[in-house]
């Protein structure tokens, strides 16, 4: 039985440098765990977040590849985004798991973690609360999701029939939970205006946040299913990728609108050319993140797959300074405070996300994760 | 540190002007919660820059000296898990001034909004308290607290957040704060906040040309610790941060924000799924 898993897993060269990776990761976490965050981070008093928060904030918009995919194909009445639910849902499912696993390794005092649930403990005005309780709750969700996924060729009859059954309010619930913490980790910078650069700190934080979830979560979307196609050898969807493109474009617009809008009203233009890095900061997400994709996605390679791929592949990029520069490099430390991550933050980050991909790939050669194709092929 | 002679023996006298006035008396009548509160306040230019203070506060506090490798102790420069009040010299030219810096136990306090299990809660009694049982270690408030005064415990395993607890230990059997008792020129004094605000507008109103102003009346939506100087206040550390409270807005949008984005998203589905008639498609899956 080993044997035929292991044919039918059939493991690339670069699939076991993942699992290596993950390993890696593995135990470094256990490290950090072991000694504390002193030996194992670079974090200080000045700067008591650093490359890990920022992780996290730029994963959470990146897993939101599942509760879109899954808003536009349950309730916006999209059929031919079911086809992508699956390898979507695995994605945000990985995606939160690494999230909470990166968190987990931030808290000081993690063997606390569960404070966050003891109603009297719950802060109602910290927007972090919410979205501590939502990740927990939403990566249950993502679990029955994809639990179909995993138990179909089972004896499971029971509890897969209630799930299968409940598919529809699951997914609500989800949608909504999403829809409420993507925001709310926006909102979680408004308290720190004092502290977060003003070419970033705005109160139109939580929208900007959400429509960022919005095409962040398309992108991954996209970028996973053109990968995953590949990987599997499944027949690409040429026209469900240039209208994922569309939609793509269209949130990319919007948010432009409002991020460049944002800082006009506020007066704020000049600080786009007298901020130093600050001001190169805000260029390469303005240019690598929007410039760039809507570029590629009004052009005429942007109604082909590959070009969707490529400029979904820019918008992550994008995403990803942002997300760092909010939860980390904008928030402005003493002149003479320092920190670059420590070797053991960065690689400790890789192995994390490298094992989520290696996992990723284990699924996908194990399970069926586009049943309808499967079906018409048989 | 160069004062000369004058400069010392001008300071010494003020400071012994200040001794009288430091028996303010713990009797409060009327106004607001806050001016029942305990409060400190701290004249710049009454202080001699001694330290007793701050060793004042690692006595109490069992904060051990952070000495060097070489094992020899100087003085901090910073705050620190184990220095929770630092006394630190502004010198520009020939002016120059001391400074105190410690938790300032704000009215509205940013670290206490932020703080997602209540560990840091500002008391009606005013201190500003932190519970290590209920911390989950996420340093939300030290990066919300605009005074940037929480520290964290870094070389522990299982760190704890640690700043000035303005002695609640102390206050709750009626002695007042180790740093305040222990100050030899009156030039931290400490009562409720109401006698302290009717004492330093007293010091105005008598010297009006010796201070820049008062600090912390109504900085952030007010502070605990109040602050008289002659050297403009953000020369000191103390940011201009208008009068309202730092989370104000935060707690504002907190209780409006999450649910009408809860039922607006729900709306949203509804509708969507009604207009796209959906409804039972999707159970085959």
């Amino acid at each position: 039985m080993i044997a035929t898993m292991r044919a039918k897993l059939n493991l690339s060269r670069s699939s076991y440098v993942l699992l290596a990776l993950g390993l890696v990761g593995v135990v470094l976490a256990i490290a950090r765990f072991a000694v504390g965050l002193g030996p194992t981070t670079n974090l200080s008093d000045h700067y008591p977040w650093g490359l890990w928060i920022g992780l996290d904030v730029f994963l959470i918009p990146a897993a939101g590849a599942a509760f879109t995919v899954s808003a536009i194909s349950h309730f916006f009445g999209r059929e031919d985004y079911h086809k992508i639910l699956r390898p979507a849902v695995l994605a945000g499912l990985l995606g939160y798991v690494s999230v909470a696993i990166i968190l987990i390794m931030d808290l000081g005092r993690w063997h606390q973690f569960y404070s966050i649930l003891i109603p009297e403990n719950i802060n109602l005005h910290s927007f972090l609360e919410e979205v501590a309780l939502s990740v927990t709750l939403y990566t249950v969700i993502l679990l029955l999701e994809i639990a179909p996924t995993l138990l179909e060729k089972t004896e499971l009859d029971v509890p897969l029939n209630l799930i299968r059954r409940m598919t529809i309010l699951i997914a609500a619930v989800g949608i909504l939970i999403s829809t409420v913490h993507q925001s709310s980790l926006g909102s979680m910078f408004i308290i720190l205006r004092q502290r977060l650069h003003p070419l970033w700190w705005t109160p139109i934080l939580p929208a900007l946040f959400f429509i960022q979830a919005l095409f962040g979560g398309l992108a991954t979307a996209a970028v996973v299913v053109h990968l995953v196609r590949r990987h599997v050898k499944a027949p690409p969807d040429e026209g469900l990728s240039v209208r994922m493109g569309r939609l793509i474009r269209v949130l990319l617009v919007l948010y432009t609108i409002l991020k460049v809008g944002d800082i006009a009203i506020a007066g704020e233009l000049p600080l786009a050319f007298s901020e130093g890095q600050y001001s190169l900061l805000l260029w390469a997400e303005l240019i690598l993140g929007l410039a760039v994709p809507l570029a590629i996605l009004f052009s005429r390679r942007g109604r082909s797959r590959s070009g969707v791929f490529w400029s979904s592949v820019w918008v992550i990029f994008g995403l990803f300074f942002n997300r760092l520069t909010v939860a980390w490099i904008g928030l402005e430390a003493p002149a003479w405070a320092t920190y670059v991550p420590h070797w053991m933050e960065v690689l400790s980050s890789i192995g994390i996300i490298a094992g989520a991909v290696f996992v990723y790939i284990v699924v996908a050669r194990l399970f069926e994760l586009f049943p309808q194709e499967h079906q018409a092929h048989a | 540190m160069s004062l000369n002679r004058r400069q010392f023996i001008k300071l010494a006298g003020a400071g012994l002007g200040g001794l009288a006035l430091s028996g303010v008396g713990v009797h409060a009548s009327g106004g607001s919660s806050s001016d029942n509160a305990v409060a400190m306040l701290y004249d710049a230019t009454m202080c001699i820059g001694c330290r007793a203070c701050q060793n004042a506060c690692k006595d109490w506090n069992g904060n051990p000296p952070e000495t060097g490798p070489d094992g020899l102790y100087d003085e901090p420069r910073d705050l620190s898990a184990d220095c929770w009040t630092l006394i630190q010299l502004y010198q520009d030219g020939d002016t120059h001034s001391f400074v105190k810096h410690q938790c300032m136990h704000c009215l509205d306090p940013a670290c206490a909004s932020a703080c997602p299990v209540h560990a840091l809660e500002k008391t009606p009694e005013g201190p500003v308290t932190y519970d290590p049982k209920r911390c989950i270690g996420c340093r939300y408030c030290m990066v919300a607290c605009p005074f940037g005064v929480p520290r964290f415990e870094w070389d522990e395993t299982i760190p704890q957040v640690a700043k000035c607890t303005f002695c609640a230990d102390r206050l709750a059997v009626g002695d007042g704060p180790a740093c305040a008792e222990a100050c030899p020129t009156g030039a931290l004094i400490w009562g409720t906040r109401g006698q302290l605000l009717a004492e330093a507008q007293q010091r105005l109103a008598q010297n009006p040309g010796r201070y820049e102003g008062l600090y912390g009346d109504d900085e952030a939506g007010g502070t605990s610790v109040l602050y008289l100087s002659h050297v403009p206040f953000d020369k000191l550390g103390l940011p201009d941060l208008g009068s309202e409270s730092v989370p104000a807005l935060s707690n504002t949008l907190a209780p409006i924000l999450l649910p009408s984005i809860f039922l607006g998203g729900l709306a949203i589905l509804a509708s969507a799924h009604y207009l796209t008639g959906s409804q039972g498609k999707d159970k085959e899956e």
